[in-house]
């Protein structure tokens, strides 16, 4: 009865904060991790929280979320599925494709699960070619080519800031109109806020590759 | 003479009456506070209480929070030994080795813990904003107590210089069972007394105001986002520390950056002196006690972005050690290697923040145990 009242009551709380429009993300994420503590939570309603937690882009919390959850309900392959998304925005590739596994392996023809499950599986191989082009640039000074493909490869699995990174360390590699180049290019990112950021990204990658055939061209 | 009894006994019922009634109040009036098994304390400036089983609220997580019979963070409630026969490790930090808004278990101390049981017993007196003032406060506090311990790791970061500078007059009073009475009862009002529990919000809530008055950054950076539990704990720890020409400088605010800085360069090397000064006394303390000390050292977000595994910080603090004879760990080369910052920066700290994941926890007790299983349990052995 207590715990009923109580699943009500931050029910409520929740409501309130989703109606208010001025609270901030964090007490959103806070309210649904104290729902989801409670001994006395609804299972669909805790799930629609986790999944708002992803939305507000609070992954790891999501995991705990789930993680709670799934003591209650360990065999519900949707927990297993959120677990995944969130493991994957977290970079964690093998934790992610184990979770959707997992969840497949309940309910193998879902959609909902098979569907996202090839793109999954297709950015833990650039994952771990990532991490390759990782061991290289620790055996190599010629530095330049790798960094440019592991940007490109970066830029696929849409880590942008990472790729900007990336093209930074390269533009101190070139010449002068190269540096000049990349902050120019990163005046007009901020400019645009960020809305045309995947096609200027795409014309430095292309930039920053003509620069590498050139520096070939001279060897 | 009838008259004068019966005045004290009517005195005595009315606040009989009125401490019922406000403890019944409290109870209802007193809410949720997620970061009230914290406490100020009169020898170490502040930690945590004993023998919580609660919940803590980091910027947007929640997680579970459990203390033991000493006011350390850990796996359960449950009795600490003051001596024991089995070997004994202590951990001492701010935050970071605290694990804020990571559950202990999954903190780089909890999983060492739990992977070295059968070898040594590990224990974590950390807790948010120690620097080393504290933790020498804090060790010479627990052996005054008899507690029996074999080795020491105190993990030092970049706020550390900060810290250092804002308790630089802290003056621990005497350790005496008044004090220890003041505070406790001082605890049990701020729990059930909603008289209390009404002043000291108000008291608090002015404190923080004027913090931010005096320290305008929160507005003139943009720093709104910020999580206001984050907000409150940081403006908390600035109680007592007066420089308003500090305080209202946003770059005294932006550690990671003072010794980049030429005005705040100098201000850099006498927070690391205050450290390092601190540094040794708990050294003479341990080598008293014939206790192993080691220091590590683990960056900041700025520092991961910087990329220098041995930057200004790292030296300064790896050639003291060198010094002085105690045994260095540089955690820098866990997250700053030949992976992309920015990468290393999303898998391993908490989104928005300097402090690690339950994935950074992880890379942290990976490499310690190596370091533990070699360095301390194989010379045990």
């Amino acid at each position: 009865m207590v715990s009923c009242n109580s699943e009500t009551k931050t029910r409520k709380q929740i409501e309130q904060l989703q109606n208010s429009g001025k609270a901030e993300k964090y007490q959103l994420g806070i309210a649904y991790m104290h729902y989801i503590s409670q001994p006395g939570y609804k299972i669909n309603y805790s799930k629609d929280l986790v999944k708002k937690l992803l939305s507000l882009g609070f992954f790891a919390e999501s995991i705990n979320a789930v993680e709670t959850l799934l003591e209650k309900s360990p065999n519900d392959p949707e927990l297993f599925y959120l677990y995944s998304v969130g493991y994957r925005n977290l970079l964690q590739y093998d934790l992610a494709v184990e979770n959707l596994d997992h969840a497949l392996s309940f309910q193998p023809g879902n959609k909902l699960y098979s569907e996202p499950y090839k793109s999954l599986k297709e950015e833990r191989k650039i994952w771990s070619e990532i991490q390759t082009l990782n061991q290289s640039l620790i055996n190599t000074t010629d530095t330049f080519p790798i960094l440019l493909d592991r940007a490109e490869h970066l830029f696929s699995i849409r880590q942008y800031d990472a790729v900007l990174y990336d093209l930074g360390s390269l533009s101190k590699m070139g010449s002068a109109s190269d540096s000049t180049y990349f902050a120019s290019s990163v005046s007009t990112l901020y400019q645009e806020g960020g809305r045309k950021s995947v096609e200027i990204l795409t014309d430095m990658m292309s930039y920053y590759r003509k620069v590498r055939d050139r520096k070939d061209n001279i060897k | 003479m009838v008259k004068k009894s019966s005045f004290w006994a009517q005195l005595s019922f009315s606040i009989l009456i009125i401490i019922v009634l406000d403890l019944v109040s409290g109870f209802f009036i007193i809410s949720d506070n997620y970061n009230s098994f914290r406490t100020p304390h009169y020898y170490f400036h502040h930690g945590l209480q004993a023998d919580q089983d609660t919940w803590a609220v980091w910027g947007s997580s929640l997680y579970p929070f459990k203390t033991n019979s000493l006011g350390m963070v850990d796996s359960a409630v449950y009795d600490v030994k003051l001596k024991t026969d089995k070997e004994r490790l202590l951990i001492l930090g701010d935050s970071h080795s605290e694990g804020v808004g990571v559950s202990y278990n999954k903190t780089f101390s909890g999983i060492l813990s739990k992977r070295l049981e059968k070898d040594i017993e590990i224990l974590n007196a950390s807790c948010i904003s120690y620097s080393p003032k504290i933790e020498y406060l804090k060790a010479k506090y627990l052996f005054e107590e008899g507690f029996k311990v074999d080795h020491i790791f105190v993990f030092i970061d970049i706020s550390d210089m900060q810290n250092e500078l804002v308790y630089e007059h802290f003056e621990p009073r005497k350790k005496s069972w008044e004090h220890e009475a003041f505070y406790k009862s001082k605890l049990f009002f701020k729990r059930h007394s909603s008289i209390y529990y009404l002043a000291s919000s108000i008291i608090v809530s002015n404190q923080t105001k004027q913090f931010f008055k005096k320290a305008n950054l929160f507005n003139q950076q943009g720093l709104m986002g910020t999580p206001a539990n984050v907000i409150d704990l940081y403006a908390s720890f600035f109680d007592g520390f007066n420089d308003k020409v500090l305080l209202s400088n946003p770059q005294f605010h932006g550690v990671g950056e003072w010794y980049d800085n030429d005005r705040f360069g100098e201000l850099a090397d006498l927070g690391i002196g205050l450290g390092q000064q601190n540094i040794l006394r708990l050294k003479e303390l341990c080598d008293s006690k014939n206790v192993k000390l080691t220091i590590s050292i683990h960056p900041w977000q700025y520092q991961i972005l910087k990329g220098n595994v041995h930057d200004y910080y790292v030296n300064k603090w790896e050639s003291f050690a060198e010094a002085n004879g105690i045994d260095f760990i540089n955690l820098f080369p866990l997250f700053i290697n030949s992976e992309n910052p920015v990468i290393i920066i999303k898998k391993y700290l908490i989104s928005g923040d300097n402090h690690w994941n339950e994935f950074g926890h992880a890379q942290v007790a990976d490499y310690l145990e190596g370091y533990i299983r070699k360095n301390v349990i194989l010379k045990i052995n």
